[in-house]
């Protein structure tokens, strides 16, 4: 213990964990990316801080690379292989203090940020899978194994070059492995899905509904058990280090060949999560298990929209969150009878009740339809309303003239055909 | 000609040489013209020299009646240009981008030696690499190694830190410890 003590004192392991923090945080708490925003944010679930800290090791798993090649460096011009070895002692004890000093600070650096994000998300959610445990678990092990790769990488080649070196083309080789979140990498389809699954990063999570499967995991814990084997190896070993590369190369044979090579092998939806809980009483409203706090907020706003559909013929009878990842572009699922909503859909976060309104979203190619298809809409509302109101920003002063002409073509009609046009309007598409 | 290949084997030119032509040769075989692995080129590189940006013993070094300031100009002026022109041979970049880049990292490179010395020396351009790359900030100054060649902010910026190592290197020298 007290040589252990020692170790951290004059190892680089402290230092490296406090920048590992301090790059971490940094990052989160001074820029506004991704991370911070709708239901996938880093501080809203569990899942996704465990897999938002996974995406931040493709700057920290360098980082733990580049440290630990300086701290085995440092140690190899210590030149004193020799004189170790003419000892009975085995290598491996000698070396294990100042090897589990930097593992301890990888570790303790892994779960101080993973501890500011979990005190924030006990706020955010009721919500506690244990899905995530085993992603937090093996992001742990990457951390550790980078930083005993790059103490056996150090060791092997004391180059001054060798620090910057690793790290650089550490770097290099997460950002060629980035997975999207489609089956191909981020460089133009340079690598498979299976291929970037050697990463620690799991790409960027674009949901709280999803789970990574235990197959990854597994596969994924065995690759970094056997990164961090082969470094330890490298690092301890004074005669026939060529061997130390056996674990790492068996460890690779066998997780390459098992990973799923699709993005849906990869993360799968937690049945758990999306489980619909519902509001007491008619009409139905309905959110996922995740999204549970905030039923309270919309039960209100959606049973009124309920309510004021209720005139038209065919009126969907029901309001439920859509379980499916939610895409601002793509073309939104839909249901007979049924409201789908999403609570990373800004206009349902902001106005419920009108959002139900609205009606579904009619993905359109050209603003041109879009614009028709917004006017038709306000028309809907207005008529629901019984008077005029723009249920959208009218960012250039286009969509009011043509939403005051449908609306007028809409009262028109014989007070017997308005509810079945305007349950047209609603469910209309892009015809134009 | 002696004093050349002392000098050149007491500052690790031969690696830094070897690392430049392999992260080159890597950037050209990969074919992916992405701005981020130019920067990640640069940054290998210019790292890689930057451990050379000083000797085994510098006290021994300054009681030498040598011109040293001009000798290390010189041999930062030199870090720039071979990282640059073995990058302009791989023909994936804009040149006024790759020079401005290497120019810019050189001069954090001797920033680094001068406050850290050579140990060290690599943090500086490769932090600022990596920053980069990860990290596209949506100010020219900050982002100056991913702007277009048109961006004035990016050049200034790679300007002045180029200019500020020129300065600060040759006449402090890198840190002894």
């Amino acid at each position: 213990m007290r040589v252990l003590r020692i170790e951290l004192r004059r190892s680089a392991a402290l230092w490296a964990a406090l920048l590992t923090v301090v790059v971490s945080l940094g990052m989160f708490y001074s820029l506004s990316g991704p991370w911070w925003k709708g239901t996938s944010a880093w501080t809203s679930e569990w899942t996704t801080l465990a897999l938002w800290q996974r995406w931040l090791l493709l700057e920290t798993w360098p980082l733990a690379l580049g440290i630990g090649a300086w701290q085995g460096r440092r140690d190899a011009r210590s030149t004193m292989d020799e004189l170790a070895a003419s000892t009975p002692r085995p290598a491996w004890q000698r070396v294990l203090p100042l090897v589990s000093a930097m593992a301890l600070g990888q570790i303790t650096a892994y779960l101080a940020i993973f501890f500011v994000g979990g005190v924030q998300v006990a706020f955010n959610t009721d919500y506690f899978p244990l899905s995530w445990v085993p992603v937090a678990l093996v992001g742990i092990l990457s951390t550790v194994a980078a930083a005993l790769l790059g103490m056996g990488v150090g060791r092997a080649v004391p180059s001054i070059v060798t620090p910057p070196a690793v790290a650089a083309l550490g770097l290099a080789g997460l950002i060629l492995l980035m997975g999207t979140p489609d089956d191909q990498s981020n460089l133009h389809g340079t690598v498979s899905q299976a291929i970037a699954l050697l990463s620690p990063n799991l790409g960027t999570p674009h949901a709280a509904f999803s789970a990574v499967t235990t197959q990854v995991n597994l596969l994924q814990g065995i690759w970094f058990l056997g990164l961090g084997v082969t470094g330890f190896s490298l690092y301890a070993a004074t005669k026939r280090k060529e061997l130390a590369l056996l674990p790492a190369l068996a460890a690779f044979a066998i997780a390459l060949p098992l990973f799923p090579n699709d993005r849906a092998g990869v993360l799968r939806t937690d049945p758990e999560a999306v489980a619909l809980v519902c509001a007491d009483d008619s009409p139905r409203v309905c959110v996922t298990r995740v999204h549970q706090d905030s039923l309270g907020s919309i039960v209100g706003p959606a049973r009124e929209a309920l309510t004021m559909l209720a005139k038209i013929p065919g009126a969907p009878t029901a309001v439920e969150e859509d379980t499916t990842a939610f895409n601002a572009r793509g073309p939104h699922p839909r249901k007979p009878g049924v409201v789908l909503v999403s609570f990373d859909d800004w206009q349902f976060a902001s106005r419920p009740r009108d959002r139900i309104l609205i009606g579904p979203d009619a993905s359109c190619d050209s603003w041109a339809q879009t614009l028709q298809v917004y006017a038709n809409r306000t028309a809907v509302v207005s008529w629901l309303e019984g008077s005029f109101r723009l249920p959208y920003r009218d960012q250039d002063g286009t969509l009011q003239p043509l939403a005051e002409s449908t609306w007028n073509a809409l009262r028109a009609l014989p007070a017997a055909e308005q509810p079945a046009k305007v349950a047209e309007l609603r469910d209309g598409s892009c015809s134009g | 000609m002696r004093f050349l290949a002392l000098y050149v084997r007491s500052r690790k030119i031969p690696v830094a040489l070897a690392v430049m032509v392999l992260a080159s040769l890597g950037f050209w075989a990969l074919d992916l013209a992405d701005v981020r692995l130019l920067i990640l080129t640069a940054g290998l590189g210019v790292g890689a020299a930057a451990g050379g940006l000083g000797g085994q013993d510098l006290d021994l070094d300054r009681t030498a009646a040598l011109n040293w300031p001009v000798r290390r100009a010189l041999h930062i002026i030199a870090i720039a240009l071979v990282m640059s022109s073995l990058i302009i041979a791989t023909d994936m970049g804009v040149t006024p981008v790759i020079v401005r880049d290497c120019a810019g990292l050189t001069g954090l490179a001797a920033l680094g030696a001068v406050l850290f010395g050579r140990h060290l020396a690599w943090a500086p351009p490769l932090v600022m690499t990596v920053w980069s790359v990860i990290l596209p900030v949506p100010s020219e100054i900050v982002s100056w190694l991913r702007e277009p060649a048109a961006s004035l902010p990016a050049t200034l910026t790679a300007a002045v830190l180029a200019a500020a190592g020129l300065l600060a290197y040759p006449h402090f020298g890198p840190r002894t410890s």
